[in-house]
């Protein structure tokens, strides 16, 4: 009760103080609060919640579902089975998703965080809006293998969602719109911005880089941000970063969702944020270290089908330059993203 | 607060005033009445409903499921499941006004009976003549969020794509003795709503000399005739041994929705 409080508190704050100061000032304030912040210098996010207007209850219901094991088939999986907080929300240590009964996936489950800038999900773009994203993982036979009318069923006989449901929307109905925008309040606000990198970049707190980190940097900005441009570290593009394709998943990529003889073997372009934390690496969570994926770019590019032309040579970097890059890299963790306790289990808070 | 009540009070008595003003100015004109140029349109007096009926064909055949038809290769073929979406219906009255009805995201479902009568509410009284409708869900429906209603997925959750994301407009499955696949099987999951590949069709069907009569107490029923083998005719003939299965968007998913677009047919008007 008494943090449903303080959060209302924080937000009433913040709703007063962005009225009265400089904008600038307001959006690098640190987000204790349920409004969406748009970092200065970032763009404009995909998606603004213009459809699914915020409130406390639904961001409290839809990290109620986030964390529900219902929403798979035997009950025995949730979302955060695989989007683990403390990594960035990312799988640690699983190369490829692990469902129901074991069942193993074909790609590694990524970070969620900043999923509001992003323009599609999944490595190969096969979903286009937020709201609906968590109807690929729930219908995979291979991750929660649920259908929306069992998950809406299984909430409505729990006094839990019945609850939660009448806070939220004022009745105890549960549905599938229900429960697809209340998850998408919380994973919309999902927002980090808060790295040493961004501290330093921002001037703030007398936050400063290490030489190896700047040298890094400055190496990064030479050598990686073409794709992986700033302030996202995306560029969201599908590209064919040479790897080997494996033998036993023969994944297409983004040919898989489009068909078109040109997207095979494409996978959209990561973020680099809190890459420290989100291992292992790489659409099928094949490397285990930033080692590994630095030497790929200077050792082990594949020259086939649909090559990303700006990785057809390689790219260039001596042993020292790639200890510098991954100085750099770790700059860009966001301890105070993964520390949130908004986004923390509520079953254990 | 009080204030704001004031003002808003005072803004409602000066638009009350303003329109009882005008009202009273219309009266006391003594200059005669010109004929206006444009005839005003007339006025919407009473709402009815509107049935659509569909019935599922193979050719003149009425068809079933787990009964064997033949498909217009004159292969044998035994389905299991015929479902498409209906979408965006469109009413075209005898004056040639017409009638966007909203909200309209329907299942037919060969298995449900009650899916196959779709009823239009609160459609202007009137005589119609002609009905366009599309097979499939349009483009900014399939991108515009989660939604209730018909495009629910509790409603749909059997008509839906969750890897690569977007709404089945039509499935057809079933057995047939050339398919090649495991058990004879057949399986047509047509789908993709953008780009080349689009399966969305769209049907406009007049009802001949034929009206929809609605009015506030009488519903007419609009028959619509659908015909599976359509998917399979023109213009490209399909055998099930070449193409016993499509369920993913592309290249073979726009032949068999090119091969649909005139399989919805009208076939009478009951008033």
């Amino acid at each position: 009760m008494f943090y449903k409080a303080g959060i209302f508190f924080f937000a009433s704050v913040f709703i007063f103080v962005s009225c009265k100061v400089d904008p600038k000032i307001s959006e690098a304030l640190p987000s204790d609060n349920l409004t969406q912040t748009i970092p200065s210098g970032w763009p404009q996010p995909v998606y603004q919640f213009q459809d699914n207007p915020i409130s406390e209850d639904k961001f409290i219901l839809g990290r109620a579902i986030f964390y529900e094991t219902l929403l798979s088939k035997d009950n025995s999986l949730s979302c955060a089975s695989c989007h683990q907080n403390f990594t960035a929300f990312a799988n640690a240590d699983h190369a490829i998703s692990h469902g129901i009964l074991d069942r193993l996936g074909n790609r590694n489950s990524p970070g969620l965080f900043n999923l509001a800038w992003h323009p599609y999900f999944m490595h190969d773009g096969g979903s286009i809006n937020l709201e609906i994203q968590p109807m690929g993982p729930i219908m995979n036979p291979v991750e929660m293998d649920e259908s929306m009318t069992n998950i809406v069923k299984k909430l409505q006989e729990t006094q839990k969602y019945r609850s939660l449901f009448k806070s939220a929307f004022g009745d105890e109905q549960v549905s599938s719109e229900r429960i697809l925008k209340t998850l998408a309040q919380f994973m919309g606000l999902m927002e980090s911005y808060n790295s040493k990198f961004d501290y330093w970049k921002r001037g703030e707190k007398g936050v400063n880089l290490t030489d190896a980190e700047k040298r890094g940097y400055d190496l990064f900005i030479s050598k990686c941000s073409s794709c992986h441009s700033e302030p996202l570290f995306s560029d969201f593009k599908f590209r064919n970063n040479g790897l080997r394709v494996d033998a036993g998943y023969q994944d297409s990529g983004r040919a898989h969702i489009t068909g078109m003889p040109e997207d095979k073997y494409t996978f959209k372009t990561p973020s680099l944020r809190n890459i420290a934390l989100t291992k292992p690496y790489m659409h099928d969570g094949r490397y285990t270290s930033l080692e590994t994926c630095l030497n790929h770019y200077t050792d082990s590019i594949l020259n086939f089908e649909n090559i990303d032309p700006t990785l057809l040579k390689g790219i260039s970097m001596t042993a020292a330059e790639k200890k510098d890059i991954i100085s750099f890299l770790y700059t860009l963790t966001d301890y105070e993203f993964i520390k949130d306790k908004r986004f923390a289990d509520p079953n254990f808070n | 607060m009080r204030q704001v009540f004031l003002v808003k009070l005072s803004i409602s008595v000066l638009l009350a005033s303003l329109l009882f003003c005008s009202c009273k100015k219309d009266e006391t004109t003594d200059k005669p009445a010109t004929p206006a140029p444009t005839p005003a349109p007339t006025p919407i007096t009473s709402y009815g409903n509107l049935k659509i009926q569909f019935t599922n064909y193979v050719d003149d055949q009425t068809f079933v499921l787990g009964t064997s038809f033949q498909n217009p290769a004159g292969e044998a073929f035994t389905a299991t499941k015929f479902n498409y979406y209906i979408s965006n219906v469109v009413l075209t009255k005898s004056d040639n006004s017409t009638l966007v009805v909203k909200d309209v995201y329907r299942i037919v479902k060969q298995d449900d009976d009650t899916s196959r009568l779709i009823t239009l509410r609160n459609i202007p009284s009137g005589n119609y003549k002609s009905i366009k409708l599309m097979l499939g869900i349009d483009s900014a429906s399939n991108n515009s969020g989660a939604h209730s209603g018909g495009l629910d997925f509790d409603y749909a959750s059997d008509m839906f794509w969750g890897w690569n994301q977007g709404y089945i407009f039509l499935k057809l499955e079933g057995s047939a003795s050339s398919s090649t696949l495991t058990n004879n099987k057949i399986e047509y999951h047509i789908g993709g709503y953008g780009g080349v590949n689009k399966t969305q069709k769209n049907y406009e069907l007049s009802f001949g000399s034929s009206q929809a009569q609605v009015t506030s107490s009488t519903t007419p029923v609009v028959s619509l005739k659908v015909n599976v083998n359509e998917m399979f005719k023109t213009p490209v003939s399909l055998s099930f041994v070449t193409k016993p299965q499509q369920t993913s968007i592309g290249t073979g998913a726009k032949m068999i929705a090119d091969n649909y677009a005139d399989m919805i047919l009208f076939d009478k008007v009951v008033n």
